[in-house]
């Protein structure tokens, strides 16, 4: 059934047809109404289950992590600060390997105060040990997080669904909600192998000697090694049943691109437009949609990637003193798998400024003309 | 560290850091520097509870719409929760801790309903068959009525002797009918002797002796205190003064007394006085209630004087009446105002004469409403020391050893619940006496859990508009359920309810449901002290060490 809804509205009906167990969250803006909704499908009984109010992100995360042991399918959303606060539990929940499912609503760090969008939020949670999704459409945005819940499952790693703050958010599109069945079929009840039960009590994630520690660091690293093809399994099966696909990097007018912009989030909206415009200018522009920070859809990038264009990468997010993380990511995984190209890295729309057409169109500008700096950081919309 | 897994490849380890088996080994209760245990406070309501009722406990099983059960729990300290329910002066309620969290709980309508229940439904616990044993109870007051019914529930055959037609001395004779309906007291009475042989009309010193009474095993004489005291007034015999106590039995002997139109004076600022005013009011008199101090001095409990304020009742303080004269058919009081001078030995401020203001007023009745006191004289061999305490060297031997005392008789507070209490601890005194065992009374919680013991958290308040009516809601009510919403208010204060807050907080499962309650599994218990936070009545605190 199509109907128009908000980016958080999608997030609050895929968490209904997930038929998630235990929901615990914190309000702050611009997430609050992903969990007020769900408070109202918990209160009305159309979603069966716990919704537990919390004091902050950080207990809203414990709680997540003491549910989720239980093996019970658990949901959070947060924005910025709140992330933040949770950094601490954000590692206890991939060390200890539970998979719970949280969306970020991408938003600015403050200081200075804002409640407006960059990633920079998501990104600097990069080192957790999460897979982090960024999605640019509603519709893409209730796949992700049902999706997500058989991914994290599967891999026992938790898994954040990130979009940008209000441009999504609070952005209406028709969406395509699909019955609760056909999301049942998909999407089994959770299997957990190891759960806390008093009747079989075992300790979890108690104190780990040298002996052994690294270990675990290595298995949980070996699982985001596998993730990309335990994703893309369960992507396949989701277009099958759905008949909607999602690959970990998109290309648009790519293949014989000669200046190519890599993109997440919102901005590849705007970016298609302006590719469309230039391209009827005989301009041979192109887009590559990431959708994935974590694992890091390396192998997918490079294939997409054309040859002899020119490549920018473009970042609402900014890692101060280095740059826009994408950038660095683009980079590492080039320079690993020994593709050594210049990769020039745009940082614009910080803090909820609009990326516009003419933004990305500027971008293209200097792609093309080789004014694009590939040692240092192009801003872009900076009022200098 | 005793038991430690070595995985050679990195296959046999599990996929997340979890144990292979149980870690019971790990007796985590070692680590501990403190330790829950039961603070073993007693409710406040429990504390000041004259006759030493349960009070919490059967708040606790009407919550769980446990009726019978809170009925039986109840009158195993106090056989009158009826009347009670009705007089009682309700300390139960001074100290409730939700005083301070909204408005204290209304036990005594609580205990109302649940006495009313107990007529309702003309409940009856089965009686035990009698023993060998005969006891005499002299005076069918509430103590002795509580000893009568207590020794009866101790298989003890029991006689009742009362001067009076009817028993229940002053919740009889002495407490008007509109605070106490007398189809209630026969209810109650009836119930409460159940398996009593009750002997009406015989005073001791005029129908029988202490002596005739030597046949019997044991003797309580709990004859009251009924004598009221003198005012001291000259003129005090003149036609048409009369004590307030004797008017109350009048009225209460149903003799048809008129006072339409009559001028009354009451002397006296205690419940009695109260009593009285308020029965002269209702007969037609226009009355003047007289006290010799201010409001704030009166021993009436402040509720009566609160009832008595809201009927046309005039209240004239700061007055004491000194000669009281005939004028042919009315009777001219003479009176000094006064002022209140240097605190007395009570604490209260002594009232001295103003002088040159003294003042007349013309009265059809006197009624002296100025205070009670025992009488034993009748007894024979009896007497009292100046202290009150009494002096039983005149009573022949064989009765002496086996002779019981109390009630108003014996210097304590002159209320209903202490008079059950003195009753029905002389049962159990008499009961070990006849067994041939020394009689201990229980030992007595002396700390009293206070609001800084319970967890507020965990009880939500009553709304304003609610909080303005519950008691007259819960005084007008004759629903039994009103009860249990009313129980359900209770915050159990320092005493465990099972709630399983202790058992569902501990993060080391080392709380242990044991039957009635629950225990900490030392092994285990790491002392964080989550179980003593989260206990909603106070009832756990933290003890230093690793041991209780």
């Amino acid at each position: 059934m199509k109907k128009v809804l908000s980016g958080n509205e999608a997030v609050s009906q895929a968490v209904r047809l997930a038929r998630v167990q235990v929901i615990s969250a914190y309000p702050i803006t611009p997430q609050t109404t992903i969990s007020e909704k769900l408070s109202e499908l918990c209160g009305s009984g159309e979603l069966d289950a716990r919704f537990v109010k919390v004091e902050s992100e950080h207990s809203a995360m414990a709680t997540l992590v003491g549910a989720a042991s239980t093996g019970v399918r658990t949901f959070t959303a947060t924005s910025a600060q709140g992330l933040a606060l949770m950094h601490e539990i954000l590692f206890w929940a991939s060390g200890a390997r539970l998979p719970i499912v949280m969306v970020d609503v991408n938003r600015a760090m403050a200081a200075p105060w804002t409640i407006w969008c960059d990633q920079t939020d998501s990104v600097a949670q990069r080192d957790t040990g999460w897979l982090q999704f960024y999605c640019w459409s509603n519709q893409e945005i209730l796949d992700t997080v049902v999706c997500s819940f058989r991914i994290a499952e599967q891999l026992l790693i938790p898994t954040m669904v990130c979009f940008d703050g209000f441009f999504i958010s609070h952005t209406n599109e028709p969406v395509d909600i699909p019955e609760q069945k056909q999301v049942d079929r998909f999407l089994p009840p959770r299997k957990a192998e190891y759960l806390l039960d008093t009747k079989a009590p075992r300790t979890f994630s108690g104190g780990t000697m040298p002996n052994m520690f690294m270990e675990f660091r290595y298995k949980l690293h070996a699982a985001f090694e596998r993730a990309q093809s335990v994703i893309d399994d369960i992507y396949k099966q989701f277009h099958k049943s759905f008949d909607r696909q999602y690959l970990p990097v998109e290309a648009y007018h790519a293949k014989d691109a000669e200046a190519v912009l890599i993109v997440t989030g919102s901005a590849a909206s705007t970016a298609l437009h302006t590719v469309n415009k230039l391209r009827e200018q005989g301009r041979k522009a192109g887009i590559l949609r990431l959708r994935q920070l974590r694992p890091f859809p390396a192998e997918s990038l490079i294939d997409h990637l054309p040859a002899e264009a020119v490549i920018g990468v473009l970042d609402r997010n900014l890692s101060p003193g280095t740059g826009g993380v994408f950038s660095q990511e683009v980079r590492a995984a080039l320079l690993r798998k020994g593709v050594h190209r210049p990769v020039h890295e745009f940082v614009a729309g910080l803090g909820g400024r609009d990326i516009t057409a003419d933004n990305i169109e500027k971008m293209f500008d200097a792609l093309e003309n080789g004014r694009a700096e590939s040692s240092k950081i192009n801003w872009v919309g900076l009022n200098r | 560290m005793s038991k430690f897994v070595a995985f050679k490849t990195l296959a046999e380890m599990p996929e997340l850091p979890v144990s292979e088996a149980r870690m019971s080994w790990n007796k985590t209760g070692s680590w501990r520097s403190s330790t829950p245990a039961h603070r073993g406070k007693l409710p406040p309501c429990n504390f000041n509870c004259p006759a030493g009722e349960d009070i919490r406990g059967y708040l606790d099983l009407m919550k769980r719409g446990k009726v019978a059960e809170a009925f039986n729990l109840l009158t195993e300290k106090n056989p009158l929760p009826a009347v009670c329910g009705r007089v009682c002066y309700h300390p139960c309620q001074t100290d409730c801790n939700r005083q301070s969290f909204d408005t204290e709980l209304q036990i005594r309508s609580v205990e109302r309903l649940i006495g009313d229940w107990g007529i309702s439904k003309a409940y009856r616990p089965e009686l035990p068959p009698v023993g060998p044993h005969k006891v005499a109870v002299i005076g069918a007051g509430p103590a002795g009525l509580a000893a009568a019914h207590y020794l009866r529930q101790r298989r003890v055959s029991v006689t009742l002797f009362d001067e009076n037609e009817k028993p229940g001395g002053i919740l009889e004779y002495g407490i008007p009918s509109y605070r106490l309906d007398k189809d209630t007291l026969k209810a109650e009475l009836d119930r409460v002797l159940d398996g009593v042989e009750f002997k009406p009309q015989k005073r001791l010193g005029r129908d029988m002796e202490l002596r005739d009474l030597a046949g019997y095993d044991a003797i309580f004489l709990a004859t009251g205190a009924h004598k009221s005291k003198k005012m001291f007034v000259s003129g005090e015999d003149t036609k048409g003064v009369e004590s307030g106590l004797g008017f109350l039995k009048r009225i209460n002997s149903g003799e048809n007394i008129d006072l339409n139109g009559k001028q009354v004076a009451v002397v006296g600022g205690g419940n009695t006085a109260c009593d009285v005013a308020r029965s002269a009011c209702r007969l037609g008199g226009q009355v003047t209630v007289l006290y010799r101090r201010t409001e704030n001095e009166m021993p009436a409990f402040a509720e009566e004087i609160e009832e008595m304020k809201a009927e046309p009742i005039d209240l004239e303080f700061l007055v004491a009446p000194f000669k009281i004269e005939s004028t042919g058919n009315r009777l001219k009081l003479s009176c000094h105002r006064m002022e209140l001078g240097e605190p007395d030995e009570d604490g209260r401020r002594r009232p001295v004469v103003v002088e040159g203001n003294d003042f007349d007023m013309t009265v059809d009745q006197v009624f002296a409403a100025i205070g009670e006191d025992p009488d034993i004289s009748f007894a024979g061999g009896l007497v009292y020391n100046a202290d009150w305490t009494l002096d039983l060297s005149g009573v022949e031997d064989n009765l002496r050893d086996k002779l019981f005392i109390g009630g108003d008789i014996l210097p304590q507070p002159r209320t209903v619940p202490h008079a059950v209490a003195s009753g029905r601890m002389a049962a159990e005194q008499i009961d070990a006496f006849l067994k041939g065992v020394p009689f201990e009374p229980a030992a007595r919680v002396t700390e009293v859990a206070g609001a800084e013991d319970v967890n507020f958290a965990y009880f939500s308040r009553l709304n304003a508009a609610r909080r303005a009516h519950l008691r007259d809601e819960l005084k007008s009510s004759s629903d039994i359920s009103a009860a249990a919403d009313e129980a359900n208010r209770c915050l159990s204060c320092g005493v465990c309810f099972e709630c399983d807050n202790c058992y569902n907080f501990c993060p080391d499962l080392a709380v242990v449901r044991t039957p009635g309650g629950y225990r900490a599994n030392l092994d285990y218990c790491k002392g964080c002290g989550i179980c003593a936070k989260e206990c909603p009545s106070g009832t756990l605190g933290m003890q230093g060490g690793r041991a209780v």
